[in-house]
């Protein structure tokens, strides 16, 4: 099959010059200077540059998903019934199989790519096209019975080949991201061979509705949580920076991440000389 | 009688001998002197943690007050507060003065007693099973526990323990792969950063933080 469709590229391209250019325009975060190691070390973790514009551009998707987004998702969770509203996430779900075991074979993982190969084939035929997730066989009193729905994507099989995140981005529309996955999203077009299925005219709109329904599915289940990390957060924006670095990480090692992920903690825990505690507890 | 009380006081140098033993055994184990934690002890901590919320949040005689004390109570038991406060303050705590970690320690446990208890109300039934425990090779435990939602999806949650002076406590608590310390660190970086790394004016930021975090009530659907 030639890859014919060059809509998405074409406009992933533009995306990335707008993004650089709006950076031009909106300057850079100033590195402190080296003498300050401490500073350094703290603007390296943060890994974001472009922190003027991506807060700029934060605001505008907090507005837009203030404006649109959010009240969408509260009709929609409003509207369906939970069982309707886990047969759309099984539909999407379903549809984003085959990519993602295109991904679990690309990134070797044999066991987690039977368990796409064999959740797409249960849940296309048995499931009546994925509208009931019966692979997963959810039990609650066994959930570890079935296989569960995992995800994968191009940014991730990028990771796992060794590219770094490259800098934080925040994107349009999409949300937090940073050059690796932003990429890997402009190309996730292509690594999902259901795509290929429909017809050429169809393949761009078929895309952009699963990402579209998909959106405002995920926003309807987090309404509470992300209004809970807004309202506990002091600085919002650089919580979710952090919380998307964590949250790819953990990702990208499929749920092995390091046994003990804060060995600078051990510092903090052990210097307790000075007298002064927590001192609320008697009272 | 003499020769008994030589025995004892033999078996008390002894004993005093085996006591002394593991502090100057390893150079290790000497430089940090955290009892590697035994099998099962983490797990019962949060077992007693879990059970002990679970009462507390589904007591419908208890006022929010009342809420607030014994929730109060068990992180100071449970957690290793100013530890986990101090490593989200990161490098500025070192350059604090004595009175602004003072300030500080209150105001952190002020605003974490705070941000839960406005969401006491929203507890609906979450109950939550114990599914493994590993200790790793500095006597750290990790325990991991599945909270299951009366409606929702189960959240997988990871609690890091280990025992300082004698007590064995939350170092941090891992939910879906996310520390919740580092992601407050960050959060507070940023927030002293934006104050042009002035502490005071920090510390004014979350003291009105924890002031404000209650006023706000819960968007209910």
């Amino acid at each position: 099959m030639t890859l014919r469709n060059s809509a998405s590229l074409a406009s992933a391209r533009f995306a990335v010059a707008a993004i650089f250019t709006l950076a031009a325009l909106a300057g850079c975060a100033m590195p402190p200077p080296t003498s300050d190691k401490e500073g350094v070390a703290a603007y390296n973790e943060a890994n974001d540059p472009l922190e003027p514009l991506n807060r700029y551009l934060f605001e505008v998707n907090c507005a837009f998903d203030h404006i649109l987004l959010r009240p969408v998702a509260e009709i929609y969770r409003g509207t369906l019934p939970e069982g309707a509203r886990n047969s759309v996430r099984s539909v999407i779900n379903n549809l984003e199989t085959p990519g993602i075991f295109v991904h679990d074979v690309l990134q070797g993982e044999m066991e987690r790519a039977s368990d796409s190969f064999g959740r797409f084939t249960t849940n296309s035929f048995f499931g009546v096209g994925g509208l009931n997730d019966v692979a997963a066989g959810d039990d609650p009193k066994d959930p570890d019975a079935g296989i569960p729905f995992h995800n994968e994507d191009l940014g991730q099989t990028m990771a796992v080949w060794g590219a770094g995140p490259g800098p934080y981005l925040i994107l349009p529309l999409i949300g937090p991201s940073n050059v690796r996955d932003g990429l890997g999203r402009a190309l996730e077009f292509y690594t999902n061979p259901i795509n290929y299925v429909v017809r050429d005219e169809h393949r761009t709109g078929f895309s952009l509705a699963r990402t579209v329904v998909r959106g405002i599915d995920t926003r309807s289940r987090n309404i509470e949580s992300f209004d809970e990390i807004e309202r506990g957060s002091i600085d919002f924006y650089a919580t979710v920076r952090s919380l998307y670095r964590q949250y790819r990480a953990s990702e990208i090692a499929n749920g092995r991440g390091p046994d003990n992920p804060l060995p600078e903690m051990a510092e903090a825990l052990e210097e307790d000389n000075e007298a002064e505690r927590v001192s609320s507890i008697n009272k | 009688m003499r020769r008994r009380g030589f025995l004892g006081l033999f078996a008390l140098a002894l004993g005093m001998v085996f006591m002394a033993l593991p502090m100057a055994g390893s150079p290790a184990v000497a430089k940090s002197q955290n009892r590697p934690l035994l099998s099962g002890e983490a797990t019962a901590l949060i077992k007693a943690l879990g059970d002990a919320a679970v009462e507390m949040l589904s007591n419908e005689q208890l006022t929010p007050r009342e809420k607030t004390r014994r929730f109060r109570h068990l992180l100071n038991q449970s957690f290793a507060m100013k530890g986990i406060a101090r490593f989200a303050l990161g490098r500025y705590w070192r350059h604090a003065s004595y009175p602004q970690r003072r300030r500080y320690l209150k105001l952190f446990e002020a605003y974490i007693v705070n941000s839960y208890s406005a969401r006491f109300g929203n507890y609906a039934g979450e109950s939550f099973v114990v599914l493994e425990e590993s200790i790793d090779d500095r006597g750290q435990a990790s325990v991991s526990t599945r909270i299951q939602r009366p409606s929702g999806e189960p959240v997988e949650v990871v609690w890091h323990l280990r025992e300082r002076l004698g007590a064995v406590r939350i170092v941090d608590v891992m939910v879906e792969g996310i520390s919740m310390s580092l992601t407050q660190r960050s959060d507070f970086a940023a927030a002293i950063r934006t104050a042009g790394g002035d502490l005071d004016a920090f510390l004014d930021t979350l003291e009105a933080k924890v002031r404000n975090i209650n006023s706000q009530p819960p968007k209910l659907q």
